[in-house]
């Protein structure tokens, strides 16, 4: 709060008055009026000599002249002065009225600087001592010398002299202090502060928060317009115009002001609350204006800042194309955006009800959104609240999907007092999801039909290679059969050309035996169930040595089997895997002086890798592709018996346990075939 | 058709019948064999219906059953002859050309007592049945109510 300068001014008990430089008064206390026995109106504008010259008779009196010099002095040395003593004729009130009398004074005068440390004012504190009058009868004064002045050199004044200086010091410390303070007050002000005077609205005083204000820059004694050019055009001046014209003070709110805020700088926006208050002189007529003010920029900004983020906060929720709306708990007032209303299918207009929304809301769905609330209310989930339901418009009559989500907020006795949320248009997505949902079905559905297709056809293909079994190893049976009845019962009619023919008769037969026996067994590997356990391949190879044993009679083979770990797989298989491999590389090795045949295993990263090498015949790198394939073959049957069923059905049975399978060779240089094998279970595959 | 003979054969292809009989002739046993069609013809033979009602009582030593056969199959002959209290005495060997695991195991399961692959060579065939006809119907002692060894009725 700005303390009441003129107030405390005119409060004070202690009697003061300003002189402007032509001794001219500017302002009187009600002190000062009391002991002058004046009227403020009477005084204000005029010049103290005029109305107080001591002796009208003698202007150049003595008192007169000694207040005229202490009034120069201040002038002249900008210092205060201080008048002891002084005999002035000023009238007094009395019983009988108003006299003029002489009296003693003591007198202090202050210069009140400007900003070029010029004096402007004089602040005149004066104390009536008039009781010295007492003392000056004490010492018997003629009656003749009354009205002569300079008592002072009175021998018998000297005591009351010290007991006048004293009070004097007194006086003037009081007067001193009490004047600090009023000007510490002003000068400390929280609110910037500023006198005004006269049509061009010269500065008077300013306090700091108003040289905060404009930059700490010269004011004192300077007209306003030329002070601060900035603010030409702004309206300041025609306002600051128009209260000295006519009396009305102005009231300024949040008013936003260009000002140079510091010397040089740019001018900035600032905005402030102000009062232009008019300054009235003693004859009721305006002689300033008393402006006073808070610089409010930083809660404009603030509040500017908030403005701006509710605004971005509204746009985003506008372009997320949500609706918002709130409830009052307390009142049930319920407030909604028109997008939320076009959601519920409600007029933009008229009182919002809880119920108007909810009736919104297909039947189907209501239950289900009334209870979600309910349990948001009840603060269930932290007063969350999430539902999707339907909403149908009263007007439109059109089914929407609305996606609702809100919370409630809770006071600190856990009631709830508020309740805010949004809602979103989520039909398109519903149709999405829908549409996503159709398809997914539709596949689960070809899917099943696929798999009962494949099933099927597996079943055909089991049926087929059963009937296989049966009605295509019988004629071939036959034809072995007869062939040999045929040999045995013809032999001695029969040449040798005929003979060779049975012969070949027979084998054929019994090669194509051999070859639906092979299909049969390779396609029954791709069908029978994978029995996993844990299989020991060292056992595992040596039993398939021990198998082999009649193959390498006769001949020097050397194995050569590293240390081969258990692997995870259906151990009849593997066998069958292991047996294909390792009579391959006797079967090829076997034009070798020295059969070489190693078999090896690493584990890496969870698998294992075995590799099986022979020093046999190899093979042409060009033709790996077909070494897996079923029925094919890199030799003649001449060359190297078989089906060139092995290797397929070691690749089938390495694919089933999830392996992978390889080989290298090079024409006369051996073969190597590298496979792995899960260390744990892995996955089936089917081919 | 209406002796009591060692060997039933239930066998729809005559080629692998006469292959049959050829190999269990190298066994002196192509004269004890009675040879039948079908599934129903077997049926009528061992429950003396139909064509067999007039033959002479007992059972055959073996009955060799092909599994694929038209009308009642082989596992169906099988299962008849195997829950018929008077019947299941008698041994009956699956003759036949498949190796599926399955009808290996559905033979076994209805009480088979021997299963033999046919082989494709005729040599290994020859010496199978002759192996299987002198084990079945000369070595092995039938239960009682069967055609006696080295007999006919």
């Amino acid at each position: 709060m700005t303390p009441p300068f003129d107030k405390l001014f005119n409060l004070s008990a202690n009697p003061y008055m300003v002189l402007d430089r032509d001794l001219r008064y500017v302002a009187a206390n009600d002190a000062y009026l009391q002991v002058t026995a004046s009227k403020r109106e009477d005084l204000l504008g005029r010049r103290v000599f005029d109305l107080f010259p001591n002796d009208p008779a003698d202007p150049a009196n003595a008192p007169a002249q000694m207040l005229r010099d202490s009034f120069e002095r201040v002038l002249r040395e900008r210092r205060q002065d201080v008048l002891a003593l002084i005999p002035y004729r000023v009238p007094r009130h009395t019983p009988e009225g108003v006299v003029e009398e002489e009296r003693f004074w003591s007198a202090t005068h202050t210069p009140l600087l400007d900003e070029q440390g010029q004096v402007a004012f004089i602040l005149q504190h004066t104390v009536d001592v008039t009781e010295l009058q007492r003392l000056r009868q004490a010492v018997q004064t003629p009656e003749g010398e009354r009205d002569t002045p300079a008592p002072v050199a009175h021998t018998h004044m000297e005591a009351g002299v010290l007991h006048r200086a004293r009070a004097v010091q007194e006086a003037y410390q009081t007067l001193d202090s009490e004047r600090r303070h009023l000007l510490r007050l002003f000068e400390q002000a929280p609110s910037f502060m500023a006198v005004l005077r006269g049509p061009t609205h010269v500065f008077e005083l300013a306090n700091a928060a108003y040289y905060q204000l404009v930059g700490h820059r010269s004011l004192v004694g300077l007209p306003v317009r030329q002070v601060l050019p900035e603010l030409a055009g702004q309206g300041f001046f025609e306002l600051l115009d128009r209260v000295y014209a006519t009396g009305q003070p102005f009231i300024g709110r949040g008013m936003k002001v260009l000002v140079q805020r510091r010397k040089e700088a740019p001018v900035e926006e600032a905005f402030l609350d102000f009062v232009y208050q008019p300054l009235l002189g003693a004859d009721g007529r305006i002689v300033g204006i008393f402006a006073q003010g808070h610089d409010i920029t930083e809660q404009m900004q603030a509040q500017n800042a908030l403005r701006e983020s509710e605004e971005r906060l509204r746009r985003v929720v506008e372009a997320s194309g949500a609706g918002t709306w709130q409830m009052d708990l307390g009142t049930g007032r319920v407030s909604a955006d028109p997008r939320l209303l076009i959601l519920f299918g409600l007029p933009p207009e008229g009182e919002l009800t809880l119920e108007a929304i909810l009736s919104g809301i297909h039947p189907e769905d209501r239950a289900r959104v009334e209870h979600a609330v309910r349990s948001a209310l009840a603060g269930e989930d932290d007063g969350h609240y999430y539902a999707e339901y339907r909403t149908l418009g009263p007007g439109d009559g059109r089914e929407r999907w609305v996606e609702g989500r809100g919370q409630v907020y809770f006071d600190a006795n856990g009631k709830p007092v508020r309740f805010m949320g949004t809602g979103l248009d989520i039909t398109l997505r519903k149709v999405a999801e829908d549409e996503v949902r159709r398809l997914n079905r539709d596949l689960e559905r070809r899917v099943q039909e696929r798999t009962q297709e494949l099933r099927e056809a597996n079943k055909e293909l089991e049926a087929f290679s059963y009937s296989v079994s049966h009605d295509l190893r019988a004629p071939l049976r036959h034809i072995t059969g007869f062939a040999q009845l045929l040999d045995k019962r013809a032999a001695s009619v029969l040449d040798d050309k005929g003979r060779g023919y049975v012969r070949t008769i027979s084998e054929a037969a019994q090669k194509g035996g051999q070859l639906v026996d092979d299909l049969l067994a390779f396609s029954r590997l791709g069908r029978a169930e994978l029995k996993r356990v844990p299989v020991d391949l060292s056992q595992l190879v040596e039993e398939v040595k021990r198998e082999l044993a009649p193959e390498c009679e006769g001949r020097q083979v050397t194995w050569r089997v590293g240390r081969l770990p258990a692997v995870q797989g259906d151990a009849s298989l593997l066998r069958v895997a292991f047996k294909n491999l390792l009579s391959n590389a006797l079967k090829y090795s076997r034009p070798r002086r020295e059969a070489l045949i190693e078999v090896t295993a690493e584990e890496r990263g969870g698998e294992v890798q075995v590799q099986v090498r022979d020093n046999g015949v190899g093979f042409d790198m060009q033709y790996v592709d077909k070494l897996f394939g079923v029925f094919q073959r890199l030799h003649t049957v001449e060359q190297f018996e078989g089906t060139g069923i092995g290797l397929a059905n070691v690749r089938r049975i390495v694919h089933r346990h999830g392996g992978r399978i390889s080989a290298r060779g090079q024409l006369d240089e051996g073969a190597t075939f590298q496979f792995t094998l899960p260390r744990t279970a892995g996955t089936e595959n089917l081919s | 058709m209406t002796d009591l003979k060692r060997v039933l054969l239930v066998e729809d292809s005559p080629n692998d019948a006469e292959l049959t009989l050829t190999a269990l002739d190298d066994s002196g046993l192509s004269n004890e064999v009675v040879w039948v069609k079908d599934g129903q013809e077997a049926l009528d033979y061992l429950y003396k219906k139909g064509a067999y009602a007039q033959r002479a009582d007992g059972h055959p030593a073996v009955v060799l059953l092909d599994l694929k056969l038209p009308k009642l199959d082989g596992l169906q002959v099988l299962e008849r002859v195997k829950k018929d209290d008077n019947l299941k005495q008698v041994p009956v060997v699956m003759l036949t050309s498949s190796r599926e695991e399955i009808d290996v195991a559905r033979s076994y399961g209805l009480g088979v007592n021997a299963y033999v692959v046919k082989p494709v060579g005729f040599p290994a065939f020859v010496q199978a049945l002759r192996e299987l006809g002198l084990f079945w119907a000369v070595v092995n002692q039938p239960p009682p109510g069967s055609v006696p060894r080295g007999g006919t009725s």
